[in-house]
């Protein structure tokens, strides 16, 4: 009886313990698996991480790959000066960072001196190259000093954070800077391709969605949402840096050789309209640009308006010679240098009588250009020049360009017809003239200028192509090959630009120094020692590959009271040469050479 | 004695009997329990060895652009002249008289001339 009720009692204290375990164990399963909200939210809302980092803005390449604006990892250097007070060293902290950034002593202990701050920074943007001696750890970075005591380990700095904040970084200085521009710390372009392409250089964020364990580490397991930033689309431009830094370094000893305020030159292929180089001079560095004047960063070739002066002749006489208005041999009375027409006077630099078409684009007369242009009538001048995209933009994929200024024949008055013809009272720029130069050099037809050759994401995928584009056929394949003819005598010895001759080769071109335009505010018209001098041309003639225009604004040398040196001939047409003949070696371009075969008899 | 008691002990003790079923499915949970705690410790430890390989990943694809970017200023043309006047590599153009134009040729007599150009 006494075993029986033993037993019992036994099995009941067993069961009681069972389902004592066995309540525990299913209470523990339960928190384990499925917590009560409760208990859950407050302890995910402080584990929870979400992190959103942006992909690296696209880079700026040249038509050959070579890198000319990309982001380099960069850092803030931050502080927990809370932190630093109860669990680090504020002495270490200062003297360590003071010798690495080369910031003083006193301005980071001032900055951390305020302990109910949790978040200062001590620098920003410092470059991921100049961190290699700190290492991240869970409350701090390990720094390893450049003389380390003996027996000592790295110093750990506690309370010191790395912030990623990428910088923009433009590895070759001020080369390409007007086309390049830059993009503010912000990663948002504020001028050239960096602001007009800005939409397509800008990367994606990502997120990541996933909790932190106790030491801020992330746990891989509890990721629930993975999305990685996408890096923004490489812009492959049709410039060549090195030609680029070649007309560059020229126009610059232009601009010092002859005194000249401003100096810009194009360099363009004429069968496709690309630029093979765009340069402006003063330049600045594209890594501080804050620090230059706002007029130094200007685009001048685009930019700036100037009046053309003779180089507009060149597309005055080939379309009257399109029109069989004249022709080569058509003789022009010029006056001798001096003619009177609708009350007003005008004069050329070298008079000359009865001459024929050929003679008065060689020696650059404004009597003859002006007769020309009033027989071709001011409908026709103005519908020839309109053809030739002068007072309209070209839609480059650059900001800021200029359409010009070109009015219509309501506006001009009875002697503008004559000075319009001369390049005068129009007001362009030097790309819508080398684009002009250009489709006389084309056989007549004019190809858009284009700056950017195609759009890739980061790993080669074409995004956008940007092929030639043809504007229009302002002349007729056989005017635009005679009006060459008569561009090659430009450069002969009695012509105005002999200095622009290429040995080997031969150049055809068109010089141009015009009076510079007073404002109205000191009194309008003219400057009288003024000028704008510039030198458009292309080469070979007889197979043009490469058109090139160098313009100098204000050039001048003062010798004994005396301004010299400031006609096109004499300071744009060397430049033109020298960049030439560079341009020709560099691109392989073959000298105009005309291959003669002899026959024998019994041959 | 002490042999015989205790048999008599033994004779006397309650046999209380242990269920097979529960210890089976005690052995069973406990074993699930193991694994499970060690699955979950195997994934945390590919986790951080993940991690790891991203963080590097990271830092290498870093340590790749700023030589991409030191690479780029080294071939910007000024540098590149700079190496060439310090490495004595310059090259100068021929002289005239090393340079061969081909250009027209006299004709002679009873030929006559072919211009493919």
């Amino acid at each position: 009886m006494s075993e029986v009720r033993s037993k019992g009692r036994i099995i009941v204290l067993m069961v009681l313990v069972s389902a004592f375990f066995i309540s525990v164990g299913a209470r523990l399963t339960q928190l384990h698996l499925d917590p009560a909200k409760w208990i859950q939210e407050p302890l995910l809302a402080g584990r929870k991480l979400i992190w959103e980092p942006m992909g690296n803005r696209g880079r700026i390449v040249d038509r050959n790959g070579e890198i000319l604006a990309m982001d380099l990892p960069a850092y803030h250097i931050c502080a927990d000066p809370s932190y630093i007070s109860k669990h680090g060293d504020i002495n270490k902290v200062c003297r360590y960072l003071s010798e690495e950034l080369h910031i003083s002593d006193w301005t980071i202990r001032k900055k951390l001196s305020d302990t109910t701050r949790q978040y200062v920074r001590i620098k920003k943007y410092v470059p991921n190259y100049r961190l290699k001696r700190f290492h991240r750890r869970s409350f701090g970075l390990d720094y390893t000093p450049r003389n380390l005591p003996d027996g000592s380990t790295n110093i750990y700095l506690r309370g010191i954070m790395l912030e990623e904040a990428p910088i923009r970084n433009y590895p070759k200085g001020a080369l390409m800077a007007h086309v390049v521009g830059f993009a503010n710390k912000e990663g948002v372009g504020g001028a050239g391709v960096e602001q007009k392409m800005d939409e397509f250089l800008q990367g994606k964020k990502g997120r990541r969605v996933s909790r932190k364990d106790g030491r801020r580490r992330e746990i891989y397991q509890t990721r629930s949402v993975d999305i990685e930033p996408e890096d923004g689309n490489n812009v492959v431009l049709t410039l060549d840096q090195r030609l680029q830094d070649f007309v560059e370094r020229t126009i610059e000893k232009m601009r010092d050789e002859f005194n000249a305020e401003a100096s810009w030159a194009i360099v363009q292929d004429v069968r496709t309209g690309e630029i093979l180089a765009m340069a402006s001079s003063p330049t600045y560095e594209l890594n501080r640009y804050g620090s230059s004047p706002p007029d130094w960063r200007r685009n001048r070739p685009i930019s700036t308006l100037y009046e053309p002066g003779s180089t507009m002749k060149a597309c005055v006489i080939a379309a009257a010679m399109d029109h069989g208005i004249v022709s080569e041999n058509t003789i022009i009375d010029c006056e001798n240098g001096y003619w009177v027409y609708g009350g007003k006077a005008l004069h050329d630099s070298h008079a000359m009588g009865k001459i024929p078409v050929s003679d008065v684009i060689k020696h650059s007369s404004n009597i003859g250009t002006a007769k020309i242009a009033l027989k071709m009538g001011p409908a026709l001048l103005y519908k020839t020049i309109k053809d030739f995209h002068f007072g309209k933009r070209f839609k480059i994929e650059l900001p800021g360009e200029e359409r010009g200024i070109f009015y219509s024949p309501r506006n001009w008055s009875k002697i503008s017809i004559t000075r319009i013809g001369m390049g005068h009272e129009i007001g362009v720029t030097a790309l819508q003239v080398v684009s002009m130069m250009s489709t006389i050099a084309n056989n007549g037809v004019q190809m858009k200028p284009q700056i950017i050759k195609k759009i890739v994401t980061p790993d080669d995928q074409l995004i956008m192509d940007f092929p030639p584009v043809v504007l229009g056929r302002p002349l007729r394949p056989e005017a635009a090959k005679r009006m060459r003819q008569l561009l090659i005598h430009v450069t002969d010895d009695d012509g105005t630009a002999p200095l622009a001759r290429v040995k080997g080769y031969t150049v055809a071109g068109k010089t141009g120094t015009a009076q510079k335009v007073r404002p109205k505010e000191e009194g309008g018209g003219y400057y009288k020692k003024r000028f704008v001098s510039s030198f458009v041309g292309f080469l070979p003639a007889e197979n043009p590959r490469i058109a090139i225009i160098v313009v100098a604004d204000n050039p001048g040398i003062f010798k004994n009271g005396r301004k010299t040196k400031y006609f096109g001939g004499t300071v744009c047409a060397p430049a033109f040469s020298k960049i030439a003949e560079f341009a020709v070696r560099y691109l392989r371009i073959p000298p105009d050479i005309h291959r003669i075969y002899i026959t024998q008899p019994n041959e | 004695m002490a042999a015989k008691r205790k048999k008599k002990m033994k004779k006397n003790q309650v046999k209380v009997p242990f269920p097979m079923m529960l210890a089976t499915v005690l052995v069973v949970v406990a074993v699930l329990g193991l694994s499970y705690m060690w699955i979950d410790a195997r994934c945390n430890s590919l986790g951080r060895e993940i991690k790891k390989k991203e963080l590097s990943l990271a830092m290498a694809r870093k340590l790749l652009v700023s030589e991409q970017d030191r690479w780029s200023n080294l071939t910007s043309p000024i540098n590149l002249e700079r190496a060439i006047r310090k490495y004595h590599l310059g090259m100068s153009m021929p002289q005239e008289f090393q340079i061969v134009r081909i250009g027209y040729r006299r004709k002679s007599k009873g030929a006559s001339l072919v211009s493919l150009d």
